[in-house]
């Protein structure tokens, strides 16, 4: 099979490469680089033959000579971190900048007892923590597509967290993604482990900004274990440049009792993937899982989910919502899996689109694949535009077209935001989303 | 789901298979295998024209470059295309029946032993049969009725002979022989089947009935049918399957082509009760089947309803291409699948005028260890403002050995279309089952009742004889049903 | 006609019925009375089949042991209920389930079935009786319907049945007067000699309409107090507190 130009690029990128990453001189550690690398080699980058990626074409990024940095290129240049804040949000943060974590604009030495932090470059330095080598190893091995091997091939940092048994933590805890402005062309390969143990609960804000309109490409993996009765409430929001590309995918196990939300909010990118692959592997183990997506200009958003139910009376719920304008084009895959021992699952997915403009497109496959019989389960997906009765409704009430056009567009995202229980960070988003809207030029010319 | 009930319930989808008989007539049949010389063989012996031969030949080339699809959620041994023979005709062949009476009477006996007594056809009223045995079709009534309407209802091999210019105009109109893989290989090798044309402003004074059945071992059956709606006519098809019980599978591999122009109207009915092999999977036909319709004017009309019960596997997407502004495409599903069966079956509604529209009803019931996968896919292209789609699809499971699936593709290239898509999946509740015995009903009547009404707005698009066939082929007697 | 001794349904530790104890014979019409949570309907479903597990103690209808029989035998045995919450069975009509039971109790009978026209005869005068419209009988059943309606259907599908014991399990409930009165008038028609009728409300309103020889007051899984059609009135003048506190001080009983 021909490799395509960017796989042949990484692929000798790597080969120059590797031996400055963290942890090369670690045996163990280069040898699952290496395996990595083959895997890449094997399988390539996807391409839109691949069944996963039969809407998203990661072409347009062909011939860009994508390079991480090095950690000390990555120091900080002038950031104004105010600026950044969400405001009115009190939270631990850790700043992954350009890939790497730093220390020194995180609020390491804030973080509670039996909350054990650790960067993924001192565990591949130290090799103390085969556990999450294993994980990487792992990955490549199954890796579902070529970013998967890219990102063990190229492992150099990210968050290693675990909450102890029990730990509530009293604030979020936000990691903050910054690319920087000087960064055309750089990719980032991160890896985050986030372990909760029994009963352990956490709000985890995982944010993307970028500095400039760089054309860069961020490769991150989440994978997250919630032991019996932990609580995660996960808070993805990708607003990264919209010359960039995205890929991002969250692997989540969880035990029984244990509950999982995340709400996955994509606003950037010029190409955005982000899967989450469920796993609800005890009894009683519940999922909820919101998106909303914005596309404007030529940008590309593919969310591909996975919900799969290995064990009885679990739930998950599912509900993802686009809006797209411009030339944009939005992707849905939605698969949710029942396997023959999960009876009494009770499983729901939805995802609804709005298209706003002529050019723009969305394409969904919601799916249902069902082996145990006492189960309930339903996914719907509606491709539409706003209702001319809702508009004349509101015309009648005095308002113009374009008004009108604003209050439900705003409406019909508020839907999925006014679930977010953290105040700050709904207030955020709904700010963030309606700025998105209200620039948008389709809605301007109403106006 | 207490024992009892699960016992019930086994029994009432586990009935055997009524249809499987053979009959013992003597076959005029092609040595397995398939080259060139066996597709200029097949086009000699039916003694076709040129262009159907080059026809042919042009598919069997494409077809030799092609692979076996993959994609479908099913699991089979793979097929041994050289093994196959294709062609098998009643011996009688040089002789063919002029009426009824010179039919057979072995022939006649299994069409009684189908419940579809030729005989009797002819008072039923308004139903003209072209009956396929094998390959070629044997019997065809009504013709004259038919013939005064200015109606053309023949096998597809009478078509080539007396039409040629129809053939010659729509064939591979609406599928082209390269298509896929089974639309290939039946283009080049397909024997018989049905060729039905409806004059302009004509509305088609009967309902046209064709029953297919595989008889002899080893042959695959690959017809053809072409149906031609003129501007502005009307016309109902019902299609029967039905095949003898083998150990082996067998392939069927179809193809239908529908084309309906300004306001034309096709209804195409399906009931398929091909041999799904025995309890343990074995035997069993395999049923790949290409079946498209083109509304090639405004304010065309296609209307796909079909009942799946039988084949081992089916794979099969009627689909409609909404071309003219206006136009309708509807697909009606229900397909059952027990023991061993796998269905992976849908549709595609591809809309390319304006103000066209589409409804998608699906019913699956998986029983046994049946795999039941809804596969569609709505594609609303940039041009067809103010689109509609409608899908819902349900899935009834019965039994914790087999499943269900759904699998839609929604593809949406213009911001005025509105598209819609509903799926469910349960089993029989616990509360209807009881509420049904608390009314004085068994079980078996219970679950019959319930599974019936799960299907009814599939069944109400059949229509009445079909219906009640329909029924009955889900394991449920509907005796002295009102409304 | 029924008798129950003793009758007790624990699940887990939870005891919801606690030892019933409940004669009825031809003829009578019973009122079961009890706040929300006392074990009515749990008593519905134990006489009518739906409840098989967790039972202990003896269920006697006309010489059975009705434990021993399932939810259908019951039902052709003459026992019928209607629902509190009748069950939505879409794509089947209403007269063809109607029909289908009326036949399942006619075979048991070894009975010939029903003719058609009788049967449509019979059906619309019912029906007109219960003020129903006869688009009724085409929808699915019980689909759609609204609230006020499928309690009518139940007591349409009573009438059709003609059971020997009758279970009514807050058929009331939800309806206005006019309603009420209606569905009252369709039960009224049935009773006769030959038959009994259990009417399971919290609301003594019904009674006013359908006149009870017995009323019990269920609490917390026991039949705490028995009396005539008064004690209805009581309880709706001084409310369940009434049984409570004539249960604590039995000397001070009204009535």
């Amino acid at each position: 099979m021909r490799q395509s130009p960017l796989t042949g690029h990484l692929i000798g990128l790597h080969e120059e490469l590797s031996g400055g990453l963290p942890g090369a001189q670690d045996a163990t550690v280069a040898a699952m680089r290496q395996r990595a690398i083959a895997r890449l080699t094997e399988i390539g980058l996807p391409k839109i033959t691949d069944e996963a990626w039969r809407y998203t074409n990661i072409r347009a990024f062909d011939k860009v000579a994508f390079r991480p940095t090095a950690e000390s290129n990555a120091a900080l240049t002038k950031l104004d971190f105010a600026a950044l804040e969400i405001p009115s949000l009190n939270r631990y943060r850790i700043v992954v900048l350009d890939g790497w974590v730093s220390e020194a604009h995180s609020t390491l030495d804030e973080l509670p007892e039996g909350l054990v932090f650790n960067r993924l470059k001192n565990v591949l330095e130290g090799s103390a923590d085969s556990e999450t080598i294993q994980i990487l190893e792992d990955r490549t091995a199954r890796a579902g597509h070529g970013f998967e091997a890219l990102n063990s091939a190229f492992a150099a940092d990210g968050v290693v967290l675990r909450l102890e048994a029990g730990l509530e933590l009293d604030k979020p805890l936000e990691i903050l993604h910054i690319t920087q402005n000087d960064a055309n062309s750089r990719l980032a390969n991160i890896n985050h482990c986030i372990t909760l143990e029994k009963g352990a609960k956490l709000n985890l804000i995982e944010r993307y900004v970028s500095m400039a309109d760089t054309r860069h490409m961020t490769n991150v993996s989440i994978r997250i274990d919630l032991a019996e009765s932990a609580e995660l409430s996960h808070y993805r929001i990708q607003d990264e440049s919209d010359a960039s590309m995205h890929i991002g995918y969250a692997n989540a196990r969880q035990n029984s009792d244990s509950c999982y939300r995340i709400f996955s909010i994509s606003l950037g990118s010029l190409l955005d993937r982000h899967e989450v692959r469920q796993s609800l592997e005890g009894a009683d183990a519940h999922c909820e899982m919101k998106g909303l997506y914005i596309g404007r200009g030529k940008q590309h958003i593919d969310n591909y989910t996975t919900v799969v139910h290995a064990s009885p009376d679990a739930s998950s719920d599912e509900f993802y919502k686009g809006i797209l304008n411009d030339r944009s084009r939005a992707v849905f895959h939605g698969r949710i899996r029942v396997d023959p021992d999960a009876q009494h699952t009770d499983a729901h997915q939805q995802n609804r689109n709005l298209l706003l403009s002529t050019d723009a497109e969305a394409d969904t496959k919601p799916q249902l694949e069902i082996y145990a019989d006492d189960v309930k389960c339903s996914h719907g997906a509606t491709v539409g535009y706003l209702e001319a009765d809702a508009i004349f409704y509101l015309r009648s009430r005095g308002l113009s077209e374009a008004e009108a056009r604003t209050i439900l567009t705003e409406a019909f995202a508020a839907e999925i935001l006014d679930q977010i229980e953290l105040a700050p960070v709904r207030e955020f988003l709904l700010e963030l989303v309606r700025d998105k809207l209200v620039g948008d030029h389709n809605l301007k010319e109403a106006a | 789901m207490n024992t009892s009930t699960a016992q019930d319930i086994s029994e009432f989808v586990g009935r055997e298979y009524k249809e499987g008989f053979t009959t013992d007539i003597e076959s005029d049949t092609f040595p397995p295998g398939l080259d060139e010389d066996v597709v200029i063989a097949l086009s000699k012996k039916k003694n076709e024209p040129r262009f159907m031969t080059d026809w042919r030949l042009k598919a069997f080339a494409r077809w030799k470059k092609m692979q076996e699809p993959v994609w479908a959620h099913v699991n089979y041994t793979p097929i041994d295309y050289q093994s196959i023979s294709y062609y098998s005709a009643p011996k009688s062949d040089a002789d063919r029946p002029k009426s009824l009476d010179e039919v057979d009477p072995k022939l006649l006996e299994t069409y009684e032993k189908l419940g579809i007594p030729l005989s009797e056809q002819k008072m039923l009223a308004g139903v003209a049969v072209d009956a396929v045995f094998d390959s070629v079709s044997v019997a065809t009534t009504f013709k004259k009725t038919l013939a005064d309407a200015g109606v053309i209802f023949c096998s597809f091999s009478e078509a080539v002979q007396e039409y040629p210019e129809l053939v010659k105009k729509y064939l591979g109109s609406v599928v082209p022989s390269g298509d896929n893989f089974f639309a290939a290989l039946n283009s080049a090798v397909f024997s018989d089947g049905s060729f039905v044309y409806i004059p302009k402003g004509v509305r088609c004074p009967m309902e046209l009935s064709t029953y297919f059945r595989i008889n002899a071992m080893n042959t695959g059956q690959f017809e053809r049918t072409l149906i031609v709606a003129e501007e502005g006519s009307y016309v109902s098809y019902l299609e029967g399957c039905t095949a003898p019980m083998r150990d082996e599978n067998q392939l069927h591999a179809a193809v239908v082509e529908l084309v309906a122009m300004k306001d034309a109207e096709i209804k195409y009915s399906t009931v398929q009760n091909w041999y799904p092999g025995d309890e343990e999977g074995r035997g069993g036909i395999y049923n790949f089947v290409t079946k498209r319709g083109a509304c090639r004017g405004d304010n065309a009309k296609i209307s796909w309803t079909q009942v799946e019960t039988g084949s081992a596997i089916t794979w099969k997407y009627p689909s409609v291409m909404l071309e003219g502004d206006r136009s309708i495409g509807e697909f009606y599903s229900v397909a059952l699948t027990n023991n061993y069966q796998q269905a992976d079956t849908g549709t595609k509604m591809v809309h390319i005028g304006k103000d066209t529209s589409s409804t998608i009803i699906s019913k699956g019931v998986s029983a046994g260890k049946g795999q039941n996968s809804y596969r569609g896919l709505v594609r609303i292209l940039k041009g067809a403002a103010n689109a509609r789609n409608y899908s819902q699809c349900d899935s009834l499971l019965m039994g914790d050995k087999c499943g269900a699936h759904t699998f839609p593709y929604i593809e949406v290239k213009n911001p005025s279309a509105k598209v819609e898509h509903e799926a469910t999946t349960s089993r029989i509740s616990e509360d209807q089952l009881f509420y049904c015995k608390q009314r004085g009903l068994s079980e078996e009547d219970s679950v019959s009742m319930i599974v019936n009404g799960f299907c009814k707005e599939v069944f109400k698009e059949l229509p009445m004889e079909f219906a009640v066939e329909a029924q009955k082929l889900l394991g449920i007697s509907l005796e002295g049903a009102v409304g | 006609m029924l008798s129950i001794r003793n009758l007790k349904v624990e699940i887990g530790d939870k005891k919801i019925l606690n030892g019933i104890d409940l004669s009825v014979n031809a003829g009578e019409i019973h009122a079961i009375m009890g706040p929300n949570g006392s074990g009515k309907s749990t008593l519905a479903n134990v006489i009518t089949g739906k409840m098989e597990e967790d039972i202990s103690g003896t269920v006697e209808y006309q010489g059975y042991d009705l434990l021993e029989l399932d939810p259908e035998e019951r039902a052709r045995e003459g026992i019928f209920l209607a629902f509190q919450h009748p069950t939505e069975i879409p794509g089947v009509n209403n007269i063809y389930l109607i029909k289908a039971a009326v036949n399942a109790m006619r075979k048991h009978r070894g009975e010939a079935e029903v003719d058609a026209i009788d049967f449509l005869k019979l059906i619309r005068a019912k029906m007109k009786l219960l003020e129903i419209n006869e688009s009724f009988l085409y929808r699915s059943v019980n689909d759609g319907f609204s609230g006020g309606e499928k309690k009518r259907n139940e007591i349409l599908q009573m009438l059709m049945l003609e059971p020997q014991l009758a279970l009514l399990d807050e058929t009331d409930s939800g309806l206005d007067i006019d309603a009420l009165k209606v569905v009252s008038r369709g039960v009224n028609s049935l009773a006769d000699d030959g038959r009994a009728i259990i009417i399971v409300t919290h609301f003594p309103r019904i009674l006013e309409y359908i006149v009870p020889d017995r009323v019990h007051v269920m609490l917390n899984g026991k039949i705490v107090h028995s009396g005539d059609k008064n004690t209805a009135h009581d309880l709706e003048k001084y409310g369940y507190t009434w049984v409570t506190e004539r249960i604590n001080n039995p000397t001070e009983a009204v009535a």
